[in-house]
């Protein structure tokens, strides 16, 4: 009798010891999912990031997907394979473009998360609705990149950068720089550079006005009233652009160029200055004997009071994206986690900050920057003299650059005058779909 | 041909022709119906519905100019590759089947930028365009030479040229070897013998006998220019302003830069005919000349 | 008059002028595969200022050369292989049989080499990847890349097929020999410049596959070489120095097999064959 009590009473403990450890799985039950990013050429870096996350979250297996430098091609082959990666890595326009295919990140199960981000989740929202579709991955800066110690050498010491607020000051910058042997500017011709961020993010953004009046530049261009050849901003900015023209390192040559060229003459002070962005440390940091770096502002007016010509250009060009459409909710799920963990973990801040030299948008970071330009760009941030440039990050046609980056090159070359730019941006737009 | 019939030519066909037969309609006729079928709709690239629009992309296609020019810059491009490297390949072909000291060493070097890949090869030359002939031209002060040639409508379409032809006419040399090989050197000899030049004995007793080397090198030479794309990107990446944009190049980015999948599929079938067309007209124009040997 | 051993000399230095012309792009690749990206970026055409042997160990890891060379081999050894036995098969029936289905096939095949990969990549992406479940493995790769390859091989070898004359398979099969023994007996060895000539370009295409290998080839270890040489491609940057020390690392596996193939060419076991 004893005995087969015992034994009952043995079986009954095993039974409640499997529900219990069966409860405990259920709980977190192993969930296998994948991360996709778009931050090429850190592919080890970012395999033992993933390893750190899963340490701390050992039910969850990420598997990576590093990205070529086609980026969109291999996201969307992964989806047509039926393999959508869980987590991406994705530009904020593709994220809204997609935004069919992507999770909600207001309605989770705590989106508490948001808390910590300073700027950058109106980016990942669509006109006119509530829904959050990314978490802001970085903050990027641009402007007029210049090198302070020819600045200085030229200049003083004591050189207040803020002091070139009017078109005229730039001119009498310029000017200083060159009678003291100094090169004043290299203009980088690459089509996305010219097409996305000197003329994209800068004819559609705050420049130009609040999110209302740029959507309207836009729609008006898209129903073919074109008319940019009478619009004042363009007029300024392309005015701004005869300028750095004029003083072109490159001027005898100017689409022979490349990146790394370019950013090596800045690098050693072979030009003080070049309209690019903090991004660019990528590259700037493989040169030995770096000269001091920074931001500043690019003046399109000569009104010293317009606070526009104190302020650079940003925005939040990147976020991390759950899938909803090919991931079941438990995957999901960890998805969720593991883009806040990127997002805003001690080490996903780390990655961004450290590795990748990027200013963060959130109110937790600690990470030291070693980039001079993110942080000239922070230091904008801080002081609120950021030009928001979302409106072409996030809702321009994603092509843009591809059609109208030629037209700049051509215009650059001087092979187009200002009036047929125009003109074909204009025909550029009234010709979509 | 065998004069086999009935059931033992059905074998062989099956056992021998279908499986190929199988392998090439599963990786390309499929896929490609698949595309035409694309080609009518208007798809975002991931969702499992496509909505059919008919025509729609095809009149679009037809209507933008851009479309022709980047046809016509394509034309042009091919044609000038086309000749050039299969004349170079031809006496590349000639010269390392001569007796020649180390001219195994000479077919192997010189075949080497095939072994690299189109893109890492466009990286290399950009730099020597952009750095290294310029500045031989400001050294030697000629001023046409002083800028790059890849920042001129007109001379990046020239580079481009230069490059593919550089590197696809070490390609059909491999060819040309191989059908110069096959001359027996009996019938080169004999033809010395009796007494004739070498412009002859090549005109007369080599050509004719690599007839179906040239058909097969003028064909790989036509496809592969009008499909140009590894180059074309990593070069010029259709640069300056789109000048130097190929067909190739132009369908890639329409599907993923503008994300117009069923235009750019609709552009591919475009491409496709017009190949095929060319393809089988010189086909038969140059078997015609075969027959007539 | 000119002598012929001035010719000589004469075609000599053409070859030499034109193996530099050939080489000098890949000299450079390897000459700055030895400096600094910085290095690099001042002035790709200095010589190497001294010697910096660290980017090869670089691109090793980073590349993770190991299991990159053992997959590109495998795709390149097995596409080799398939295509060489399929087409050559499939060339043999083309050249000898006259059969409306086969030719009929034949020219649609033909035809079909003049479709740009663009037009049937995601077609090919959806059947393979969605509907046939083949993710991240080698096989769908292997398997695409003979289909892609074989309308050449049918046309490569028909068109030497052709010239080996009938009266060679009459007297075998008069001999007794049956269809399938001639082939692989007799046709088969005749055929070994062609194919070499076939294997090559296949394994060229193979081992430099970005795209095709791209769609189907996921994660880090499945990858194959010339996908691993984009760790070094970043958005806005290239990593050239380490880039290029991993080119040449992936080209030298391509070049040996390449110098090997070399003799197999030179024997030209065709011309005493054909001419019997």
């Amino acid at each position: 009798m004893l005995k087969k009590l015992t034994a009952l009473l043995l079986a009954l403990m095993m039974l409640l010891g499997c529900t219990a450890a069966f409860a405990e799985t259920e709980e977190h039950a192993p969930v296998t999912i994948s991360y996709y990013s778009t931050q090429a050429g850190v592919d080890d870096e970012t395999v033992a990031t993933l390893k750190a996350f899963m340490e701390q979250y050992p039910w969850i297996t990420v598997n990576y997907y590093p990205c070529g430098d086609d980026q969109l091609a291999a996201w969307l082959g992964l989806y047509n394979g039926g393999n959508a990666p869980t987590v991406a890595l994705l530009d904020c326009g593709q994220i809204l473009n997609y935004s069919d295919y992507l999770v909600d990140l207001t309605q989770v199960e705590d989106p508490s998360f948001f808390d910590h981000v300073l700027s950058g989740t109106q980016f990942f929202q669509k006109e006119g609705d509530t829904a959050i579709y990314g978490i802001p991955a970085s903050y990027q800066g641009f402007s007029l990149m210049v090198n302070k110690t020819v600045v200085k050498k030229v200049f003083g010491d004591d050189f207040d950068f803020d002091s070139v607020n009017t078109v005229d000051k730039l001119v009498a910058f310029f000017d200083g720089l060159e009678a003291a042997g100094y090169p004043a500017t290299v203009v980088f011709s690459a089509d996305w550079a010219l097409g996305a961020h000197y003329l994209g993010c800068q004819l559609f953004s705050e420049w130009l006005g609040d999110k209302e009046t740029q959507r309207q530049l836009m729609a008006d261009l898209k129903d073919g009233k074109g008319g940019l050849i009478d619009n004042e901003h363009f007029n300024n900015l392309m005015d701004v652009f005869d300028i750095l023209m004029k003083y072109n390192i490159n001027k005898a040559d100017p689409l022979a160029d490349t990146q790394e060229g370019d950013l090596e003459l800045l690098a050693h002070g072979k030009v003080a200055t070049m309209f690019q962005g903090d991004w660019n440390w990528l590259v700037l940091h493989t040169f030995e004997n770096l000269d001091e770096l920074a931001i500043m502002p690019l003046p399109l007016t000569n009104d010293e009071n317009d606070p526009r010509n104190a302020k650079i250009l940003g925005s939040c060009p990147k976020g991390y994206a759950v899938d909803k459409f090919q991931n079941t909710p438990e995957q999901q799920a960890a998805g969720v986690l593991l883009a806040q963990w990127l997002a805003l973990s001690p080490e996903g801040e780390d990655f961004m900050v450290s590795l990748i030299g990027s200013t963060l948008p959130f109110d937790n970071v600690t990470a030291v920057n070693e980039n001079p330009l993110a942080v000239s760009t922070q230091k904008f941030l801080n002081e609120e003299r950021i030009l928001d440039c979302s409106t072409y990050l996030c809702e321009a046609p994603s092509d843009f650059w591809l059609v109208c980056g030629p037209f700049m090159q051509a215009y650059l070359a001087g092979q187009m005058d200002r009036a047929t730019l125009a003109e074909e941006i204009g025909e550029y737009f009234a010709d979509l779909d | 041909m065998l004069t086999k019939r009935g059931w033992d030519t059905w074998k062989l066909i099956l056992i021998f022709f279908c499986p190929a037969l199988f392998i090439w309609m599963t990786t390309m006729l499929i896929p490609f119906l698949y595309g035409i079928f694309i080609s009518f709709t208007k798809w975002d690239g991931i969702s499992t519905t496509f909505s059919w629009i008919g025509l729609a992309n095809y009149e679009k296609v037809f209507r933008t100019s851009k479309f022709w020019l980047s046809l016509q810059r394509t034309a042009m491009y091919t044609i000038g590759t086309v000749l050039i490297s299969n004349v170079v390949g031809l006496i590349l072909g000639l010269l390392l089947t001569s007796a020649l000291k180390g001219r195994n060493f000479f077919r192997t070097a010189i075949y080497v930028p095939n072994v690299v890949g189109g893109v890492a090869m466009g990286y290399v030359w950009q730099y020597i365009f952009n750095y290294g002939f310029t500045k031989i031209g400001q050294s030697l002060s000629i001023a046409s030479m002083s800028t790059s040639m890849l920042s001129d409508p007109v001379k990046a379409m020239f580079a481009l040229i230069l490059v593919s032809s550089w590197q696809l006419s070490a390609y059909l040399m491999i060819i040309y070897v191989a059908g110069f090989t096959n001359v027996p050197g009996e019938l080169v000899e004999a033809a010395r013998v009796d007494g004739a030049t070498a412009w002859r004995v090549f005109w007369h007793v080599r050509m004719p006998m690599i007839r179906p080397s040239i058909t097969i090198c003028l064909f790989l030479a036509i496809v592969r220019s009008f499909m140009v794309f590894d180059i074309n990107l990593s070069l010029t990446d259709g640069g300056p302003f789109n000048s130097t944009e190929m067909i190739a190049l132009r369908i890639y980015n329409t599907a993923y830069v503008s994300l117009k999948f069923g235009n750019a599929q609709a552009q591919a079938v475009v491409l496709f005919v017009i190949v095929a067309f060319i393809s089988v007209l010189q086909a038969y124009f140059t078997q015609k000349k075969e027959v007539q040997m | 008059m000119v002598t012929r051993r001035s010719v000589k000399v004469w075609l000599f230095i053409l070859a030499v002028l034109l193996t530099i012309l050939y080489l000098f792009p890949l000299v450079l690749m390897a000459m700055n595969s030895l400096k600094t990206t910085g290095e690099f970026t001042m002035n790709p055409f200095s010589l190497p200022v001294r010697l910096v042997t660290e980017n090869y160990p670089q691109a090793f890891n980073q590349m993770h050369f190991l299991s990159a060379l053992f997959n590109s081999l495998i795709l390149t050894v097995a596409a080799c292989l398939l295509v060489g036995l399929f087409g050559s098969m499939a060339a043999y029936v083309v050249s000898r049989i006259k059969s409306r289905f086969v030719s009929f096939f034949y020219y649609f095949m033909i035809a079909s080499m003049c479709a740009p990969f663009q037009a049937f990549m995601i077609p090919l992406v959806k059947l393979y990847g969605a509907w046939l479940g083949f993710n991240n493995s080698l096989l769908p790769v292997i398997y695409i890349a003979t289909g892609l390859n074989m309308a050449f091989a049918v046309f490569l070898v028909r068109g030497f097929l052709n010239s080996i004359p009938l009266e060679i398979d009459q007297a075998a099969l008069i001999d007794g020999c049956g269809s399938i023994r001639l082939f692989f007996s007799i046709i088969l060895p005749m055929l070994t410049p062609i194919m070499v000539t076939l294997l090559v370009f296949v394994a060229m295409g193979a081992w430099n596959d970005y795209l095709l290998s791209s769609l189907f080839l996921q994660t880090q270890e499945m990858r194959t070489l010339p996908m691993m040489i984009r760790v070094f491609c970043a958005q806005y940057s290239n990593d050239y120095s380490p880039m290029m020390a991993g080119l040449v690392m992936s080209i030298t596996p391509m070049l040996i097999f390449y110098l090997l193939c070399q003799k197999q060419i030179l024997s030209g076991v065709v011309q005493g064959s054909v001419k019997g």
